[in-house]
């Protein structure tokens, strides 16, 4: 029997939208229950609006579920998002601080990795400039810098993706990779079949906020790309 | 989060406020300055052109309250927005919201620090003596504190689920500042508008501070601990409502 880390149960969560006094709600995740084991790499598959962001805000805590429960048996869980809470005047190593606390590091930890932050990022002395001046790649790079320092018990990943430019893309998609390959537990999102079927043990496939199937990764997969393929010729 | 990594997190942000307000403008620090003794400047001209008022004594009593509502009045507006104006960093993050608003008091507090120190410098120039009763100042400072960061709280759960509140809130803030004694005394209003206005702390409070550096009173505990007990009821309801609602805020805010 395999340790839970996240149980879902009966899940549901809805989106209220409103223009003027006019207000309507709708259904981003309906009654959905399932586990998430300590070590595994579980991917989440659907369509675009199927639900995918808000299972994994949902599992890293950012919102509360309407209905239903999500327990969790892990200390911090986090969501894998680069430049966040970032601050345009303060320095490279300031907003190491700031964005690395926000993400749940410990202010003692960070002060202690912050040589490897600067390190990592190759930024050399621009890591003691504000970060105005930056370019759109320096930031890419000083954000997953930061992000991969913090580690935490659950990963939640929203598309697999390296940043930066060419040799920085490589490297940090090659850590991402090595992360989730490791033994750790991570939840992942990809349009791309191929990479959930290579990094991922487990894969829950969501239709429209609803639970379609869970189980091994390279059969829902097949169904998966079964029912895409099968559409597709529908409406051709 | 513990309690310790939440300080330091809301202390980090108020530095990083400060920071931005400083590297953002010219004149950065000086702005905390330039901005009452303008205001003041204003105000005496008006108010000793229209009701023959003037003389140093109203130099002070008018700066007081500027300088202390400033401190009240920057905090509520800008921290009961500040869950808001995160909006977009809260859907990636999972952290207390009570962080947004909090920083944004520490910030307005350590200006005001600074902006007081000069303030009874000023007051010292003008020939007012140190006296005892200065000791009181740190209380009725930390009351202050209190009812900021109680106000500031409930107001930012109040316009994060109510769109409106923003607006609602800036408007009662400047109606507010009239009623709380900002350019005038209430103590030389009559009985029965005093005992209205005294219903508002920060009428209190304002009035307190100008009775210790201004007449050398010390000021009327009885009202100030009613104040304290509205902050600490209007502090449980807010802590309440963040605690139950920091899983909300993401869904209603996109």
């Amino acid at each position: 029997m395999k340790d839970i880390a996240i149980k879902v149960e009966k899940a549901s969560v809805g989106y209220s939208h409103r223009i003027g006094c006019k207000a309507s709600s709708a259904s981003a995740l309906d009654t959905i229950t399932f586990d998430l084991y300590k070590g595994e790499t579980l991917g989440v598959v659907g369509r675009n609006g199927a639900g995918k962001s808000t299972l994994l805000k949902l599992l890293s805590g950012i919102i509360s579920p309407d209905e239903g429960h999500v327990s969790s048996n892990v200390g911090q869980v986090m969501m894998l998002s680069l430049q966040a809470g970032f601050l345009p005047y303060m320095t490279g190593e300031e907003n190491s601080m700031l964005n690395g606390m926000l993400l749940g590091a410990e202010r003692s930890y960070l002060k202690k990795m912050m040589p490897n932050i600067r390190e990592y990022s190759g930024l050399g002395n621009k890591f003691y400039e504000p970060i105005s001046t930056y370019s759109t790649g320096m930031k890419a790079r000083l954000g997953f810098s930061i992000a991969i320092t913090v580690v935490p018990d659950v990963m939640m990943i929203d598309e697999v993706m390296g940043v930066g430019d060419e040799d920085f893309r490589q490297k940090s998609n090659l850590h991402l990779r090595e992360y989730i390959a490791s033994n750790k537990t991570v939840v992942l999102t990809s349009h791309n079949a191929a990479t959930i079927r290579q990094l991922c043990d487990r894969v829950i496939w969501l239709r429209g906020g609803e639970l379609v199937e869970i189980g091994d990764a390279n059969i829902v997969i097949d169904r998966y790309e079964e029912e895409y393929r099968n559409n597709k010729k529908k409406s051709d | 989060m513990n309690l310790s990594a939440l300080i330091n997190i809301v202390m980090y942000k108020a530095y990083a406020e400060i920071k931005a307000e400083i590297s953002r403008t010219y004149l950065g620090l000086l702005w905390w300055i330039v901005e009452p003794v303008l205001f003041m400047l204003t105000f005496y001209y008006l108010f000793s052109v229209m009701f023959d008022r003037g003389g140093a004594e109203f130099v002070i009593i008018l700066i007081t309250g500027l300088v202390i509502w400033k401190w009240f009045g920057s905090s509520v507006q800008t921290g009961s927005f500040s869950i808001y104006a995160n909006r977009y960093l809260i859907q990636q993050i999972c952290i207390p919201k009570i962080i947004f608003p909090l920083s944004v008091v520490m910030a307005n507090t350590a200006k005001f620090c600074f902006v007081f120190i000069l303030l009874l410098g000023l007051v010292n120039i003008l020939g007012y003596a140190v006296s005892g009763l200065w000791l009181y100042l740190p209380i009725l400072i930390l009351l202050q504190f209190f009812l900021i960061i109680s106000v500031t709280l409930f107001l930012s759960v109040f316009v994060s689920f109510f769109p409106d509140g923003k607006y609602l809130v800036d408007n009662c803030m400047m109606l507010l500042m009239f009623l709380s004694g900002v350019f005038f005394e209430i103590s030389s209003l009559p009985d029965e508008y005093q005992n209205v206005l005294y219903l508002n702390p920060m009428a209190v409070l304002i009035e307190s501070y100008r009775s210790i550096i201004v007449l050398e009173m010390a000021p009327d505990w009885g009202l100030l601990l009613e104040g304290l007990c509205m902050s600490i009821l209007v502090l449980v309801t807010a802590l309440f409502l963040h605690a139950k609602l920091n899983r909300v805020f993401p869904k209603v805010l996109r």
